[in-house]
């Protein structure tokens, strides 16, 4: 359960409104003035808070690694990026404060003025994607069919890594790359550079490139 | 007694169970359900509220 104090506005908001509801229902008062203003709290103004502090709730909690993971099929990610000893990409930001627990959001977000709304978008291609196609299959059946939908964009790592630090320039790589890197010609999670965000993964889509 | 304000109260309850619920558990069914079918049954019980409170002040009021 989330305790933010959002969340307990709108319970709040919501347990005043049911009492609204069923002092009218049973009461069956007349509809006069005070009956109509009550019913405007009750059916408007105390939902609407309801609504609206329960959606901004809604949008943080759908940030967190533990919805992500509340699909079985993404569990392993989950559990990948939450593991201390994984030495995956994304176990190890999820190390990092400003990750936490929202590593999956932090990272596969998009940026920009409309991010959020396109990011929005995506979850719901998610969640038709795990109704209708991934909800029946076991874990072995599913995790080979589960791709990224378009490769994972420098331009997120490049939020935090800037390319222009002193420190990171001082890698001959990343100097000899530079230009493939931001034109995002070259993958920074690439196996050959930082690898895999989710190694496990990486395993079972290329099973010959690790058994090398 | 008002049947429209009833079925609007009844609309309203399950509406809320409906967010309460995306809230105490926030996982993807819930989440969804309270922002679709929840809010769209919170705006159909007002939009319910507000006609009948309008057909009310223009003397119209329906019968009981």
């Amino acid at each position: 359960m989330s305790a933010s104090p959002l969340a307990l506005v709108a319970i709040s908001a919501a347990g005043a409104a049911v009492l609204v509801m069923v002092w009218f229902l049973v009461r069956r008062p007349a509809l006069t003035r005070t009956t109509k203003v009550a019913l405007l709290a009750g059916i408007g103004i105390l939902p609407l808070t309801t609504a609206t502090t329960g959606n901004v709730a809604g949008y943080e909690a759908m940030k967190t690694r533990r919805f992500c993971g509340s699909c079985h099929v993404m569990t392993p990610y989950a559990l990948d990026s939450a593991d201390l000893a994984s030495e995956g990409l994304a176990a190890r930001h999820a190390r990092n404060e400003a990750f936490g627990d929202e590593n999956c959001y932090t990272c596969h977000s998009d940026y920009g003025m409309f991010g959020t709304v396109t990011t929005k978008l995506g979850g719901l291609r998610h969640a038709y994607e795990y109704t209708f196609n991934f909800r029946q299959l076991s874990l072995e059946e599913a995790l080979p069919k589960i791709h990224i939908r378009q490769p994972f964009p420098n331009s997120t790592c490049i939020r935090c890594h800037s390319t222009k630090n002193p420190l990171w320039l001082r890698v001959g790589d990343h100097v000899s790359t530079l230009d493939e890197i931001r034109a995002n010609r070259t993958s920074c999670a690439s196996v050959g550079c930082h690898g895999a965000a989710h190694p496990f993964s990486h395993a079972i889509h290329h099973p010959a490139e690790v058994a090398k | 007694m008002n049947r429209r304000l009833r079925v609007a109260c009844v609309l309203t309850i399950i509406a809320l169970g409906l967010m309460v619920w995306s809230i105490l558990a926030p996982t993807p069914l819930p989440v969804m359900l309270a922002m679709t079918v929840g809010q769209g049954l919170g705006t159909l019980a007002f939009g319910l509220f507000v006609w009948t409170v309008v057909q009310d002040l223009r003397g119209k009021s329906p019968p009981p």
